[in-house]
């Protein structure tokens, strides 16, 4: 599916279409294989990694919610240095961009990984996530607020020449003032949305399902936030959107695309359905044969409003 | 692993909302082993929205079937209970580790289920069993008598079980690891294998443990993806390390496990 009419290059990397897996729900790379080669999609994102091993919150971790979950993982990863030197070597020629999710507890966490990552090539990008619902320290205490951003991503901005896409946060009043901010101090991209905070109590037990209490809501259920959000930022930044929120077709992702988003992410949708991100990318070029159109660039941000 | 559409050969009711669902899938009844799983797909709805899991209760490898004991508790599991016969489900697998069949096997062998925990062990027993391992001993608990009842089908002929009910309407009356306890004295078996609630294979672990006896156990740790993706199904154990249920088990040594 190497077709040039998907073929885009964003922030100086191309990309063979728009669909890419998403943080979190794609281990490293290497959990799908059995069913297809990676080197058909876009890219991939990798869980996120943090300067040290992290192993994560307490089960249960996960439940399902109508159209959806709530997920509390807590970033478990094996930290930087395993990553580098055993999981990147098994993943480095993967015919595919490789991006890497960065987290911490602290700005300089963030800054540590980005300076390391920097050295090595098959590293294409750099997903900062400024996002994630589900550890006390760091992650969305970094993303609600415009002075917290600005503060990490001059930091990592001065500590890496690769590509940073922003990955943006649900939870917070205005989202479109966060983008625009990340833009300001130099992301290449913004990658939208990280999960809702969420929670569902078991009412026999009268407790929380979740040992973490919280988690983050993805999923179907969360699509038109996901989408509303980026339909707004598209308005307001002119860096490349990365569209991500509930997706589990094409049309799901086309809706992503014509709301303004250059790129999309499948995430827990491949859980139910480990292929879709192969179904996602024939279902955009059936959709492009459909309407005639010659590049999958007259999709994005094609729609039509008028606004009252 | 992969993804298959898997025709529904039959399906059994068995009382007590125990049903037995015969697939066709060729390639799962030649891979799997016993204690591997199947990640099922509950209709074409969005809601329920994740695969829902279940242990392989057996395999034919000549016919290419292979079968699953499911329990209906809930939306999941009533939707694919209810697929007719003709039609397909959509399942991956095998998944997952499954028992170490090679441990102690010139001794007797016990297997310790506690109600639909009872599947994973009717597979490793039938393996056994084929294999020519005769001195298998099965120990089953479940809530009354008629959730033996509807479980009583699924058993081999040949196969020495003892029973435990909550209520002592069928066997012993009281958990079947107290039971497995009283007996062990005398069985003096190479490896426990079991499979059930959380409660009762902690419960046989400790026993295995005071025994000086190999145990292994079956978790049932909810799970999202059922691939090692998602990192949902993490399960701690002893030495600290936090593992996936879905990969790094569902079949772990219980003297590993952090219980
Ligand atoms: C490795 C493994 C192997 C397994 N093998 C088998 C097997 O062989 N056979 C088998 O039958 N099962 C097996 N299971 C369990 C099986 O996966 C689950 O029973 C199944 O997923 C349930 O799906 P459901 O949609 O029917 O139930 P769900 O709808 O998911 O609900 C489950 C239960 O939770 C309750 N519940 C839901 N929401 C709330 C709330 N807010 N408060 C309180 N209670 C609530 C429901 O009433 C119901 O009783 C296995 C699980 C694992 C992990
Ligand atoms: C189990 C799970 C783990 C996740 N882990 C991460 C993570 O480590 N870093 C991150 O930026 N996002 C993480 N996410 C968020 C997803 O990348 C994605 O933004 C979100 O799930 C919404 O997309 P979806 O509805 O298609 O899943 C995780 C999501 C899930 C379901
Ligand atoms: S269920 Fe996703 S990693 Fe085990």
């Amino acid at each position: 599916m190497t077709k040039a009419s998907m073929t885009q290059t964003l922030f100086g990397i191309e990309f063979k279409n728009p669909v890419i897996a998403a943080s979190g729900t794609f281990g490293f790379g290497e959990e799908y294989r059995d069913f297809y080669d990676v080197s058909l999609l876009g890219g991939f994102v990798t869980k996120a990694v943090t300067p040290e091993p992290r192993e994560g919150n307490p089960a249960p971790r996960i439940i399902e919610t109508p159209s959806g979950m709530l997920n509390a993982i807590g970033l478990q990863n094996p930290g930087l240095k395993a990553f580098v030197n055993q999981i990147l070597p098994r993943i480095a020629n993967f015919d595919t961009n490789i991006i890497v999710n960065v987290a911490g507890s602290t700005a300089d966490d963030y800054v540590a990984v980005c300076m390391e990552l920097n050295g090595h090539d098959p590293v294409k990008a750099l997903e900062i996530n400024i996002s994630c619902p589900n550890v006390k320290e760091g992650g969305i205490a970094f993303g609600n607020k415009p002075e917290s951003v600005s503060f990490l991503i001059k930091k990592v901005r001065e500590a890496t020449t690769k590509p940073i896409i922003v990955k943006l946060s649900p939870n917070v009043t205005d989202i479109v003032s966060l983008a625009t901010v990340a833009e300001d101090c130099g992301a290449d991209a913004v990658s939208l949305i990280n999960t809702i905070t969420g929670m569902v109590i078991n009412v026999e037990a009268r407790k929380p399902m979740l040992a973490n209490i919280t988690g983050g809501l993805s999923g179907p259920a969360v699509r038109p936030v996901a989408v509303r959000m980026v339909y707004q930022v598209a308005k307001a930044v002119s860096i490349p959107i990365i569209g991500i929120g509930g997706i589990v077709s094409a049309c799901d992702a086309l809706e992503f695309l014509i709301a303004g988003a250059s790129l999309v992410q499948t995430g827990c949708g491949m859980f139910v359905d480990p292929k879709l991100p192969l179904t996602v990318i024939g279902g955009i070029d059936a959709y492009m044969v459909r309407h005639h159109l010659g590049h999958v660039t007259e999709i994005i941000g094609s729609i039509g409003v008028t606004e009252a | 692993m992969q993804e298959y559409e898997a025709g529904i050969i039959r399906t059994e009711y068995c009382g007590e909302n125990i049903y037995v669902i015969h697939l066709a899938c060729k390639e799962i009844a030649r891979e799997a082993v016993p204690g591997q799983f199947v990640q099922v797909k509950v209709g074409n709805s969005t809601d329920p929205f994740l695969r829902r899991t279940f242990s392989l209760y057996g395999v034919n490898r000549e016919r290419g079937l292979v079968k699953l004991v499911i329990d209906v508790i809930g939306r999941g599991t009533e939707q694919i209970t209810a697929v007719k016969r003709g039609q397909c489900l959509n399942i991956i697998g095998p998944l997952g580790k499954g028992f170490d069949r090679n441990i102690n096997t010139s001794k007797p062998v016990v297997l310790v289920a506690g109600g639909i925990g009872v599947a994973p062990l009717l597979f490793l027993t039938e393996s056994l069993q084929t294999s020519g391992h005769r001195q298998l001993f099965f120990f089953m608990g479940a809530r009354t008598e008629s959730a033996h009842n509807s479980f009583k089908e699924l058993f081999p002929l040949k196969l020495e079980v003892y029973h435990s009910s909550d209520d002592g309407s069928v066997g012993y009356s009281g958990y079947i690891s107290d039971l497995l306890e009283e007996k062990l004295d005398s069985i003096k078996p190479g490896v426990i294998y079991a499979c059930g609630p959380h409660l009762m294979m902690k419960a046989v672990a400790t026993i295995a443990d005071k025994f000086g006896i190999l145990c292994q156990v079956s978790l049932e740790e909810r799970m999202a993806c059922g691939l090692g993706a998602c990192y949902g199904c993490a399960v701690r154990l002893r030495d600290g390390r936090m593992v996936r249920s879905c990969v790094d088990g569902p079949v772990f040594y219980a003297k590993e496990v952090k219980w």
